[in-house]
């Protein structure tokens, strides 16, 4: 990008930063509300303590997770009072923007400014990782005085090739273009937060351009699987099993053999027959025509169940004995 | 001298510290960043790649962002 262009986007930038949030008037408006929290809390601590007398367990128990969650919130809470009480960073010189602008224009291929939204933009080089190609990303830094402004941050694919399990997972730790940071957090946080643009967007860089198997939404080994109609497990293409009943794809585990036709079928649609508790397919199944139980068509004979079928033959030689008798 | 010193890893730092007059980047990694791999960051000195053995000066920007940093789930976001 020219020097000039990269000056627009400074001044751009510059004008969209506003003079942060007044640090005492947070603190107050936080300090009242856990204040407000707590009293509360006590409140629900005292019914608790008479549900408990009177043995109203089932009400105990409900209000003791109500005052867990509260007890959660007043923890957030306090939490913000210490970021509110912490000293605001100071805005930055036009100058120091466009010393950001420039240090980005020099490590990223494209770089903008989104006015509608906000954001400064940048594009990545495409990113493969463990063999699977990625493509480039977008990434979108807020520019405003936000509390977490690393909760902000957008990652648009812009080509994208997202895991089979899930069209929203762009990348293993990028979901409906969320950013899930992890150790990246605290660092993106305070860069964000001190208007350093660029560090911001090497953080983020750095954070698509590794792996961490164990905290994935989709685990790169499982990136061209299915998922699992049933179980939500990703299972590969190759493996993944369609129920001949309801098109739908399974793993393993959660389809079955019909054991008369042995067509595949899923948990859903497979049924038991009353007769032999064997699982089969629903086509498979039919009631008795006697005594209306489902019936697999191993089982059924002339429409009617074994034990159906049973009771009338013994029916008929009752029958038979009583006209002989009679004769 | 005194040098404005970023540090992308872990909590994330910011503030200026003093260091010995004309220290070599490589030297000031070697103190800030123990036992770890230069190979594994990206080092800039005033906004721009520099050579190991560049002196630092008195009013220098050094910032240290890690290449490679650990993702998670969005349950496992540390706050800041």
């Amino acid at each position: 990008m020219q020097p000039r262009p990269l000056l627009r986007c400074a001044r751009r930038i510059a004008a969209a930063l506003e003079p942060p949030p007044a640090p005492d008037t947070d603190l107050e408006r936080y300090l009242v509300e856990s204040i407000e929290m707590i009293t509360r809390i006590r409140d629900q601590h005292s019914r608790r303590r008479r549900a408990a007398e009177h043995g109203w367990k089932l009400a105990a128990g409900r209000i003791r997770s109500h005052i867990e969650r509260d007890l959660a919130a007043v923890g957030d809470i306090l939490n913000r009072c210490r970021i509110a009480l912490a000293p605001s960073p100071r805005r930055p010189s036009l100058c120091e923007i466009y010393a950001e602008v420039t240090q980005l224009a020099d490590e990223f291929a494209e770089v903008r400014y989104d006015g509608h939204q906000r954001c400064v933009i940048v594009v990545t080089d495409p990113i493969t990782l463990h063999e699977t190609p990625l493509g480039r990303f977008e990434v979108s830094l807020p520019v405003a005085a936000l509390p977490r402004p690393a909760a902000a941050v957008r990652v648009r694919a812009l080509d994208p090739n997202p895991a089979g399990a899930n069209p929203e997972v762009t990348h293993p730790h990028v979901s409906s273009e969320r950013l899930c940071c992890g150790d990246g957090g605290a660092p993106l946080n305070s860069a964000l937060m001190s208007h350093r643009l660029c560090d911001a967007a090497l953080i983020v860089r750095s954070i698509l351009g590794h792996y961490n198997p164990d905290s994935a939404y989709v685990a790169l080994e499982d990136w061209h699987g299915v998922p699992c109609s049933e179980c939500d497990c990703t299972v590969a293409e190759d493996d993944a099993e369609a129920c001949q009943n309801c098109s739908d794809r399974f793993c393993e585990d959660c389809t079955r053999l019909c054991s008369c036709c042995d067509d595949v079928t899923c948990l859903s649609c497979a049924g038991t027959c009353e007769s032999c508790r064997e699982r089969c397919c629903e086509p498979c199944l039919h009631p008795c025509e006697t005594c209306e139980e489902t019936t697999c068509e191993g089982c059924l004979e002339t429409g009617n169940c074994p034990a159906c079928r049973e009771q009338q033959e013994e029916d008929d030689a009752a029958n038979n004995e009583q006209a002989l008798l009679a004769d | 001298m005194r040098v404005l010193y970023i540090n992308n890893d872990g909590g994330g730092f910011a503030d200026f510290i003093n260091v010995p007059d004309g220290q070599a980047v490589s030297d000031f990694f070697a103190e800030r960043m123990t036992d770890e791999d230069a190979g594994e960051y990206l080092i800039r000195v005033n906004r721009q790649p520099v050579a190991r053995d560049q002196k630092l000066r008195d009013g220098d920007r050094i910032s240290i962002t890690p290449v490679k940093i650990e993702g998670a789930l969005a349950g496992e976001i540390p706050s800041a």
